[in-house]
């Protein structure tokens, strides 16, 4: 076996394949590398030919997409189906399995040979063998095809439009039908088509979340800004929307070519990991294939040397071999796993691969992204500043919450947020909640109308009454917006100019500032505060407006008065300040605690997000990532007022890095870094970092959970031992890419998926070991048989009745088994340390349970033919005899002669008693094996009313087996005597007695030799 | 299993497995000390003496409560099996009369069987009962009537087939005999109070015709009642089971015939489909003659 050193071999292989990995990764980012955005537009009108005017011409449009394709991405190429299905029945166990079928045929077929065949149950084990596997492989298979569908559900089938021109005609086609240079029109609300160079702009800006993980809208013009394309302000990316504005621009990569496309197809060059509960299946399958050979082999010397021929002895081999599998152990282990998917299901959970529901379990670490999964993905009215106090508001989902309202400033401040909006709801919402509405408009106006239209009320209505005169939209020089409104009051002629934009030039126009209700000049010390607040509210970081009004004198700007927005022919000075609103993208209400949850739970959550660090570190400090007193290295040099450099980096708890200081990093520095700080948040990262990160951190030894629902982060997904993407908000191809989806976009699910997944991995042991006990027992009989040459015990088909009908409902009960303590304050499991079967496990099941069980079934035969007729000692030589078909005078203890057909039944007789014993230790087993470290007593003993129904079940069965007519010529059941079910009960009272001193004993002394050597 | 998708070198396998039988730096073999072997090896000593100890127990306690006399059940018994002499794995009886060779091993094989039946044994032995009724040796409650005694079953009651008159039993003229045997179930009383149990022989679908005469010995092919019950081989040492011989006295020569022979008694259950020794025997006979 040497498992332990095989570690160190993985280690090494990975590495090889990382190593590919990695210049493939760099390939890909070479390939990214666009130069579009600095050539000038005569340079891309000569590259593409095509004009930014009248755009391309028709015919060549059409060559062009002959030669690229259509404009979509191409769906990842889904795994075929028969391909799924034979997965199914590729599994460790199946393998198992299928060896065994194969040994089977082959002993089948040497006893066919030798004209040696006085029973096909080598035909029929063989059989059996392979329909369990296809059985439970057409069962599994089953289950994922439901759960696919469910997640196929999501697929956005509607076509989508693109306006562009061709031949100088504006027209709408079918956005697929797209090609490179094609001139396209964008406008706020559209999707971009595209990959796009924009040419022309009018405050046009797009959201960009979906590939970067950035929640601000970012602003597109035609200049170059930055060199790297991802950073320049005239590329807008294929599948951002466009939230406002409108911009033309050329397409300068189409389809799978774009960045997008280029992401998701990293996603699907990235290999799938093992799940750890194959790895685990697989060294448990070692375990059992090992011991199979070795008892196997001892046998077939002991055949060899009492003077069996060659192949008879080899036929033994085989034989054991084969009843060393555990047939019935698939069906549960497959049973369990997709009987805790359908729990998980039910909490919005849907497990695309049956095995995924344990690996959450194994999770140590969570990469979680930010947007969208750890945040609502919505900008939300955080904070407010007037009468020189910072006034939180409620950002919750529901936002019901609220603060003082009573002030005559926030009345002042709640018109101008109200007036100097310029979003609008969409039509027919009114039975929606405000939170959940649709919204025409910019993230902060969106977030502004939504306040005020909960703070104030109707805000569309509240606008009618302050009929608006005129107004002067956001541009980025003066980065003010401002309105004039008539006033509520028809006798108050006085106009009102309301302001909001960036608070330092807000402040700039402003001389008074409002103080409950009064205008005070703004001297230094109120300018002063306004400084303070605006960098609390800052370093938070939020996104912060200031705003300002003030009412004009109707003598100078009467009723009618032309107000020239261009002139600005009214006072935009001297305007009194109303107060500062803050805007984040709040967290979720059930992040927080589920990120506490998962800390008590031992695992790491960690940040990757391509947002800013600033806003990053504020979320994860509010959500606990980062928890209460921890400190960065640049905190701490801030705090003692030293250059970061002396700082002692194990001071610091948290660590934020961004993107750019990840490039630098050799992946030796970021293991480090990932060792020294326990709390790590990523900002600004790119989707090939977000693979980095997690590669990393399965190279220190963690199993990797990864949240996201961005195309972005796809490729981690993909990579991560389990990848968790978001049902509503994620993209298709992150859905494509996880393992897992939360229907309802709950980071708090997780939990509920890490406690069944470490509950089905304690239970799945137990499961194990009740279904590996009985194993002995009937391995025994064939053993004894052998060397000893007693008429046969237990035949093939009783066992295989025992595998695959009586013991498999109380093995899957096993799974409702209550957790014995709280494991949700347990670390993760070490994959290393803490196998599903370790050989405290096997030993124990085999050679003690398993042997209790051996010597009850033993005690029950031997009665039953004593009390027939054949003695114990007349049994041992007696088989040639016993077995020989020809022989009608076989001559018992009593003198008595036996048929053939008389002898044959009292083996079935023999069959059905030692069935009967492995049923009812198979009971205490059961029994015991609802805890491994509790005393049953604690643990309650009817409490799980699964396990007490599958009990009597399991006898109702054996009765039914044992005594309805016309078994003993089908399945080989004889209607037994009573007496001889209350046989072994003694031996099941001592299996129950036994492991209640085994658990006294590890609970009494741990760490002691009885805890090492017995407890599994 | 794992080993197929890891690819080590052959070195580091036996590497591996050389650290594993005996690692020197820990002293452990096979992953383990001395001491620790010697503390789970003790662990297991005592763990199965114990077990044995229970077992051995068990089957003490079981095998007080049986009868040395008579079997606790004898659900398997019902109706007893039925087997002939000569006997051979596929119970047919082929010779050819001029032949010595082809039937000197059948009636070598009766001399045998028959041994213990010469008069001489039986008489030393046996006692000489009332014949037609059945010998009842009953306990007297808990006081045993051991040894029981048997009844005589002279070789000289087969007359024509008990080797005596004719040494061939009839293999030479063409005329052979079997012996037909009854199972030994301890308490069984074939028959019932006005009729004994007999044997009867026919040929089997077609070939009734070419069985020709048969001739059942002791007369009318009965199983006489003072042969039964059975008391067991311990306490009715030398319990000779009763006989019956038929001799086939006019076969159709040169064919193989099927022949059936049933005991009629109406506790002898003879239809069971699985089991074709019950209360029946078939086997074919085939006496040819060299023109």
């Amino acid at each position: 076996m040497g498992r332990d050193t095989n570690g160190e071999m993985d280690a090494k292989i990975k590495k090889k394949k990382k190593v590919k990995k990695k210049e493939m990764l760099e390939g890909m980012k070479k390939e990214m590398e666009i130069d579009d955005h600095e050539l000038t537009i005569e340079e891309l009108e000569m590259k593409y030919s095509t004009s930014t005017t009248k755009g391309m011409s028709s015919t060549l449009a059409a060559q062009v997409l002959e030669r690229d394709g259509a404009n979509e991405l191409k769906p990842p190429k889904g795994t075929p189906e028969y391909v799924k299905f034979a997965r199914q029945l590729a599994g460790g166990l199946q393998c198992l399995m299928w060896v065994a079928a194969v040994i089977c045929f082959i002993a089948f077929g040497i006893q066919f040979a030798q004209e040696d065949l006085t029973s096909y149950d080598n035909l029929y084990l063989a059989i059996t063998l392979i329909a369990v596997v296809v059985v439970t492989g057409c069962f599994g298979y089953y289950q994922e095809f439901k759960s696919t569908n469910i997640i196929a559900s999501f697929k956005n089938l509607v076509p989508q439009k693109a306006t562009v021109f061709r031949d100088g005609q504006k027209s709408e086609i079918n956005a697929n039908q797209l090609v490179v240079g094609d001139l396209v029109e964008i406008k706020g609300g559209d999707r971009v088509p595209a990959d796009v160079r924009i040419i022309t702009a009018q405050g046009c800006k797009v959201d960009n979340s979906s590939l970067t993980g950035e929640s601000e809208p970012q602003s597109k013009g035609p200049e170059c800004t930055h060199e790297n394309p991802l950073e320049t302000r005239n590329i807008a990316f294929f599948s951002t929307t466009c939230l406002e504005g409108i911009a033309t621009g050329i397409i300068i990569n189409t389809g799978d070519r774009t960045i997008i496309g280029r992401i998701a197809s990293l996603a699907s060059g990235v290999g799938n990991e093992k799940t750890p509960i194959a790895i685990e299946i697989e060294h448990f399958v070692d375990i059992i294939a090992g011991l199979a050979i070795f008892f196997g082999a001892t046998f077939f010397v002991v055949a060899m040397v009492i003077g069996y021929q060659f192949l008879k002895a080899m036929i033994f081999f085989m034989a054991i071999v084969v009843a060393y599998v555990p047939e019935g152990l698939l069906a549960t282990v497959t049973v369990c796993l997709s009987l805790t998917a359908k729990r998980l299901a039910k909490k919005n959970c849907v497990v695309k691969n049956l095995e995924a529901v344990e690996t959450l379990g194994s999770t140590s670490v969570i990469c979680s992204d930010k947007t969208g999964t750890l945040t609502q993905n919505r900008m939300t009215v955080s904070h407010l500043w007037f009468d020189n106090h910072i006034h939180s508001a409620d950002t919750t989902e529901d936002q019901s919450g609220n603060f003082d309202q009573s002030s005559e400033t926030w009345r002042a401040l709640g018109r101008i947020a109200g007036l100097c909006n310029r979003a609008v709801f969409k039509p027919g919402q009114e039975e929606i909640p405000v939170p959940k509405r649709e919204v025409i408009g910019d993230a902060s106006e969106t977030a502004l109308l939504k306040f005020t239209e909960l703070t104030i009320g109707n805000v569309i209505d509240y606008r009618g009454r302050f009929k608006k005169i005129c107004e002067v939209p956001f541009n980025s020089t003066n980065k003010f917006q401002l309105s004039i409104h008539e006033l509520e009051d028809p006798l108050d002629l006085r106009y009102l100019l309301v302001m909001k934009g960036a608070p330092e030039r807000i402040l700039e126009r402003c001389s008074t500032i409002m103080i409950k209700g009064q205008e005070l000049p703004l001297d230094e010390q109120w300018k002063e505060a306004f400084q303070t607040a605006y960098m609390d509210l800052g370093s938070l970081g939020e996104r912060v407006l200031g705003f300002c009004h003030i009412f004009m004198n109707e003598k100078e700007y009467p009723r009618g008065y032309n107000f020239d927005t261009d002139q600005m022919n009214f006072p935009t000075s001297g305007l009194c300040f109303a107060g500062l609103i803050s805007m984040i993208d709040p967290p979720r209400a059930t992040v927080p605690d589920a990120v506490m949850k998962c800390r008590t739970a031992g695992i790491r959550v960690i940040m990757v997000t391509g947002d800013h660090p600033i806003t990053a570190k504020a979320i994860a400090a509010n959500v606990g990532i980062i928890s209460e007193g921890s400190e960065t290295v640049e905190d701490i040099a801030t705090r003692l007022r030293i250059p970061v450099e002396q700082v002692n980096r194990g001071d610091a708890r948290a660590c934020v890095i961004n993107g750019g200081q990840l490039k630098d990093m050799t992946s030796d520095e970021l293991d480090d870094a990932l060792r020294a700080h326990p709390e790590m948040v990523f900002a600004r990262t790119s989707p090939q970092q977000k693979l980095i990160i997690v590669e990393s951190c399965q190279r220190l030894g963690s199993i990797v959970a990864v949240t996201g629902d961005g195309v972005n982060d796809s490729p981690a997904l993909k990579k991560a031992d389990i990848g968790i993407a978001m049902g509503i908000a994620g993209s298709d191809a992150a859905k494509n890419a996880a393992d897992m989806i939360l229907l309802d976009d709950n980071f708090a699910s997780i939990v509920t998926g890490v406690e069944q997944g470490r509950l089905i991995f304690d239970n799945l042991k137990k499961s194990i070991a009740y279904t590996l006990t009985k194993n002995i027992p009937e391995l025994t009989p064939y053993l004894i048989y052998i060397t000893v040459s007693v008429p046969l015990p237990l035949g093939c088909i009783t066992i295989l009745f025992i595998e695959l009908a009586t013991d498999i409902f109380p093995s899957v009960s096993l799974a409702y088994e209550k957790a014995e303590s709280d494991i949700m304050h347990l670390k993760p499991r070490n994959p290393k340390r803490d196998r599903l079967v370790n050989e405290a496990l096997a030993v124990y099941s085999y050679f003690q349970i398993g042997a209790i069980q051996s010597f009850a079934g033993f005690t029950d035969y031997f009665t039953a033919m004593a009390q027939e007729g054949w003695l114990p000692l007349l049994c041992v030589g007696l088989r040639s005899q016993w077995e020989n078909p020809h022989n009608q005078e076989v001559q018992d203890s009593y003198g008595q002669e036996w048929t053939y057909s008389q002898r044959l039944y009292q083996e079935y007789t023999c069959y059905t008693v030692f069935f009967v014993s492995i049923e009812i230790c198979q009971i205490s087993d059961v029994l015991i094996r609802k805890t491994r470290r509790l005393s049953v007593f604690q643990q309650g003993f009817f409490r799980n009313k699964v396990l007490v129904t599958a009990i009597v079940f399991q006898l109702l069965l054996g009765n039914f087996l044992c005594y309805c007519p016309g078994m003993p010529n089908i399945f080989n059941f004889m209607p037994i005597r009573v007496q001889w079910w209350f046989v072994p009960v003694p031996f099941g009272i001592l299996i129950f007695v036994y492991d209640e001193i085994r658990k006294l004993g590890v609970r009494r002394h741990p760490g002691s030799w009885w805890d090492k050597e017995l407890y599994y | 299993m794992s080993g197929v998708k890891e690819k080590k070198s052959c070195s580091q396998i036996m590497d591996e497995w050389k650290a594993f039988m005996w690692n020197p730096t820990t002293h452990e073999f096979m992953g383990r000390t001395a001491t620790s072997w010697a503390l789970i090896l003790l662990f297991y000593i005592v763990f199965y003496s114990f077990l044995t100890g229970l077992f051995s127990l068990t089957m003490w306690v079981m095998l007080q409560t049986l009868d040395p006399y008579e079997p606790t059940y004898q659900d398997r018994l019902s109706s007893p099996g039925v087997m002939i002499r000569p006997q051979s794995d596929s119970l047919s009886i082929v010779f050819t009369t001029n032949n010595t060779e082809s039937w000197d091993g059948y009636t070598n094989a009766l001399d045998t069987f028959l041994g213990s039946y010469n008069d001489s044994v039986q008489l030393a032995n046996n006692d000489n009962c009332i014949p037609d009724q059945y010998f009842l040796q009953d306990d007297n409650g808990d006081v045993r009537n051991n040894p029981k005694k048997s009844c005589q079953f002279n070789r000289t009651m087969l007359e024509n087939c008990s080797g005596l008159i004719d040494r061939t039993y009839g293999y030479a003229e063409g005329k052979p005999c079997v012996i037909i045997k009854m199972n030994r179930i301890i308490g069984f009383k074939p028959g019932n109070d006005t009729n004994p149990a007999y044997v009867s022989c026919t040929g089997m679908n077609d070939d009734s015709s070419k069985v020709g005469n048969i001739a059942y010995y002791p007369a009318g092919g009965i199983f006489n009642k003072m042969y039964f019950p059975y008391y067991g081989k311990i306490t009715q040492v030398n319990y000779s089971q009763p006989l019956v011989a038929v001799k086939f006295l006019n076969l159709t020569l040169n064919t193989l015939i099927n022949v059936e022979c049933k005991v009629v008694a109406s506790n002898v259950a003879t239809n069971d489909d699985r089991d074709k020794f019950a209360g029946r025997v078939y086997f074919s006979l085939q006496v040819s003659t060299s023109q």
